[in-house]
């Protein structure tokens, strides 16, 4: 297949696979944020005895589990997509990915067991036991997306290759203590500079021999630091979307339905909600955007736009906790680029490579190569910033709706006579309204430009500085009408489970009736 | 093999076998409830509309877990058998494309089915069922093209010879494919009137007239399956002569699976026996039915294992087999890292016994009625 043809292929599948992951994000969101407030609810539950709290706790539990079983098909589909559609993924999963994914089939696995028990036992033991049960739940899930946070995180930071990167990209930092074998890292990157589809190269034996072993150790995509910090930041902001959504359904039923018992809930899990809105930004946040200045030069300087080196005392500051720091600018890389122009891959890479190069190949210029991506990742920083301060606006928006929530359902001093006196002047009605969406629409938007911003910023590349994405798709020639039908479902998937969410949310009591019937096969 | 073969090698065959067992369920119980729903809507007998929902929630409950063990299976062999995965999502593009578009129709077919179920005109309900159903068919259609081409290596044989292209397409002509895919749908179709008929001769979920309907639809798939059976072991003679010879431990054999066939026969024997007793028995009315009936799932189960192994780890210690020979799980086996062995047992241990705490759940949840208490 030639070149053309991947890009082909590339154009058509990657919006259909990032369809398939957004989805199946919406619902790992829910699957992460509706424990906290399951548990909140079964402390109310066990500290009034009010029943009214214990169907509540049924109603979560049944958008819990049609959320769940909707993540788990689109889960399935898109893992299946990602060998079949992006075969050269193989190669991650059975070394860095290794150890990961098989962890993330028992944390699957657990979930299921988990949540089927606390269905059936809700109600008929010890409230404790039922938190006991909720609680080992949860910490499956967040493992399931942390151990899946470590192989995204290892593709956007390479970390076990040491300097090797830096020989192509004289500007990138050393990638930790080396763990992969040099010969193996590089000669896998001339072979796909030569075959150009990594599929070709893993199912050749010939060639995965002369690739040989590549990894020495198999834990490097769990130690990473910036894989640490991201599964925080990724987890934390999926609890925040699924605890917003949940906030956005009870507060929407308390400005119908007017009820105590629904601002009571509302009162148990939001403080909670609130910490987690401080945290991210000021913690997580702030940790993630070092990593990003420490580890990917090119996507910090396109979201900051940093064209020329500069210094920037704030910037400067916040990424590298100094205020006189230089922060490296696309000139700057390109510069350091021209140290290998007329450097050809061949003489460079001769030493390490067990494969007798094409004389193309061997011609290549790094200089060139290396200018090229530079410049690839260059102009991405045109969307790459608005696109980031949205998110920045997003996190900012949702603290502000929940901040304000805190205080008009708090008594917290002076802040609260302020906001209460705002909200009298708007209606309670409008004003828990706007401060709910502001949450709402705050936290998703934040959400999923940040995984947008991350996953661009990683551009040109599917593994940084490594591996591009023409090399992992597939060489097959795909038919759209296959992509349209994909499309297709995903999106009833989508529209299917969401109504049945909405339904088993508004009518109470509804999620029961349905295991009733179910069971007496009405 | 050394040990690392075979520890790839008895992974990928557990995760297979017990992946199987859930699907095949799913897929015959799935043509089960649809036909009992459009029997019902034609005699306009609401029982046998009832028995179809009541088989419905044994496919929903196994579908979720034959889809978690696809899944399991997709990452062992990207794990540990890289190598054939990168061909089988390049050579087999074609039929594993089949095999999805076939899980993204059923999948939310089966929603619509029970979500949709007295909302919308009979008619079209049905016809989503035989949709939903004729997907589950269409799963295995394409992935026991893989199945094939390791047994009787054709498009598998190009590819390996350079011929890419033309291997995408020689693979839907494997002559070993058509009398496989026949046997794979028979037994899928066995094993759901197996599993009907005990389900409904359990103490909990008692009900002569629905056993008999999963009696009959046993009675014609296992003579069904005699035939079909029967052609795919004459294609074996002829396509895949090293196999055939260690299921009839013929000399030149690699591996003794014959007393493994005596079982399965016996076990085919035994099945045969309770049917036609029971049929007997019900066929006359109002006789107790033998108490064997509530056993045939179980006994079904065994069957389809034993089977599945004779298709699979009979091959031992080939991975592929060609001819008299075959290609080790080494040519195939991952070569970028060594296999942190104790992590793998311990993952694999767990998961073994979180599906049987799952089977455990599921068995109270079906037969001893936790769902009627759910509270409301």
């Amino acid at each position: 297949m030639d070149d053309m043809s991947l890009v082909d292929n590339l154009i058509k599948i990657y919006p259909v696979t990032m369809l398939g992951i957004y989805l199946h994000a919406v619902f790992l969101s829910i699957t992460l944020g509706a424990p906290f407030v399951i548990i909140c609810l079964i402390l109310l539950w066990i500290r009034s005895g009010n029943g009214l709290y214990l169907r509540a706790i049924k109603t979560i539990t049944g958008v819990l589990v049609i959320n769940f079983a909707a993540g788990a098909v689109t889960g399935t589909l898109v893992e299946f997509g990602l060998v079949q559609a992006w075969p050269g993924m193989i190669f991650i999963i059975s070394t860095v990915g290794l150890v990961p994914f098989t962890l993330e089939l028992v944390a699957f696995v657990g979930e299921i067991v988990l949540l089927v028990l606390f269905i059936i036992t809700i109600g008929k033991i010890r409230p404790i036991w039922s938190i006991s049960i909720m609680s080992v739940y949860f910490i499956f899930a967040a493992f399931s997306g942390a151990v899946i946070t470590s192989v995204n995180s290892w593709m956007n930071v390479p970390w076990g290759t040491g300097e090797y990167m830096r020989l192509f990209y004289p500007f990138l930092p050393s990638f930790g203590p080396v763990v992969v074998s040099e010969e193996s890292l590089l000669t896998f990157r001339a072979y796909l500079l030569s075959v150009g589809s990594a599929s070709q190269i893993i199912q050749d034996q010939t060639a995965s021999q002369l690739v040989g072993k590549f990894l020495h150790d198999p834990f490097v995509a769990l130690a990473s630091p910036y894989n640490l910090v991201s599964v925080l930041h990724n987890v934390t902001a999926a609890i925040i979307i699924g605890m917003s959504i949940i906030l956005a359904g009870y507060t929407y039923s308390y400005i119908r339905n007017k009820r105590n018992e629904t601002m009571t809930i509302i009162r148990s899990f939001l403080p909670i909600l609130v910490v987690l809105l401080v945290v991210q930004p000021v913690v997580f946040g702030d940790l993630m955007g070092k990593m990003v200045a420490a580890y990917q030069p090119t996507k910090f300087a396109a979201i900051e736009r940093i064209y020329q080196t500069r210094q920037d005392p704030l910037l400067g500051f916040l990424a590298y906790n100094d205020p006189n720091a230089k922060l490296l600018g696309f000139d700057e890389m390109l510069e350091r680029c021209n140290e290998l122009r007329g450097v050809k891959l061949g003489e460079r890479l001769s030493y390490a490579l067990k494969i007798p190069v094409e004389d193309s190949v061997y011609q290549l210029d790094l200089g060139e190569i290396c200018r090229r991506d530079v410049l690839d990742a260059q102009s991405k920083a045109s969307i790459l910033n608005p696109t980031y301060y949205v998110k920045i606006g997003g996190g900012v928006a949702a603290l502000i709706g929940a901040l304000g929530l805190m205080f008009t359902l708090y008594n917290l001093g002076p802040l609260s006579s302020i906001v209460r006196r705002l909200i009298k002047l708007l209606g309670e009605r409008v004003s828990m309204s706007i401060l709910v969406v502001l949450v709402l629409v705050g936290a998703i938007l934040s959400a999923t430009i940040g995984w947008f911003v991350r996953e661009v910023g990683r551009k040109p590349w599917t593994i940084y500085g490594y591996i591009y994405p023409d090399e992992v798709i597939t060489p097959v020639p795909v038919d759209t009408s296959i992509l349209a039908l994909f499309t297709a479902v995903f999106l009833l998937i989508g529209a299917v489970s969401l109504t049945a969410m909405y339904i088993v949310s508004t009518r109470e009591g509804k999620f029961s009736e349905i295991l009733r019937r179910t069971n007496k096969n009405e | 093999m050394n040990s690392f073969e075979l520890f790839g090698f008895s992974v990928l065959g557990l995760s297979i076998l017990t992946h199987l067992v859930f699907v095949n369920i799913t897929i015959g119980t799935g043509w089960i409830s649809v036909v009992t729903r459009l029997l019902g809507w034609l005699r306009k007998d609401e029982d046998l509309e009832l028995m179809s929902k009541r088989i419905f929630k044994i496919l929903v409950v196994t579908e979720l877990f034959s889809g978690v063990w696809g899944t399991i299976i997709t990452v062992i062999l990207a794990a540990l058998f890289p190598g054939l995965l990168a061909i089988a999502t390049d050579v087999m593009f074609y039929p594993i494309l089949i095999a999805l578009v076939s899980i993204i129709i059923r999948i939310p077919l089966i929603a619509v089915y029970w979500y949709s179920w007295n909302k919308i005109n009979p008619k079209t309900h049905i016809l989503i069922g035989f949709i939903m159903a004729t997907a589950g068919l269409g799963v295995p259609m394409g992935f026991r093209y893989i199945f094939a081409e390791i047994t009787s290596p054709y498009a598998l044989l190009l590819a390996l010879q350079g011929a890419v292209e033309e291997a995408r397409l020689a693979i839907f002509f494997n002559p070993l494919y058509p009398s496989l895919i026949l046997h794979t749908w028979a037994g899928a179709l066995l094993i759901g009137g197996l599993i009907t008929s005990s389900y409904f001769a359990s103490r909990n979920n008692f009900n002569t007239r629905y056993a008999r309907i999963g009696i009959f639809s046993s009675v014609i798939f296992l003579f069904i399956q005699l035939i079909v059976g029967g052609w795919y072991i004459l294609s074996l003679m002829h396509y895949s002569p090293l196999l055939f010879r260690n299921l009839m431990m013929m000399p030149g054999s690699s591996f003794n699976a014959a007393p493994l066939l005596t079982v399965k026969i016996i076990l085919i024997g035994i099945i045969a026996h309770i049917l036609y007793r029971s049929w007997r028995v019900l066929k006359n009315g109002n006789g107790i039915m033998p108490r064997g009936v509530a056993y045939l799932g179980l006994i079904g189960t065994m069957m389809l294992i034993i089977s599945e192994f004779l298709n699979d780890g009979a091959r031992y210690p080939y991975f592929v087999l060609l001819g008299d020979s075959g290609l080790p799980p080494s040519f195939f086996m991952n070569v970028y890292m060594d296999l942190p062995l104790l992590v793998m047992y311990v993952i694999l241990a767990s998961l073994i016994i979180m599906t049987a705490a799952f089977i455990v759940i599921f068995y109270y949840a079906l037969n001893r009625k936790f769902l009627e208490d759910a509270p409301t």
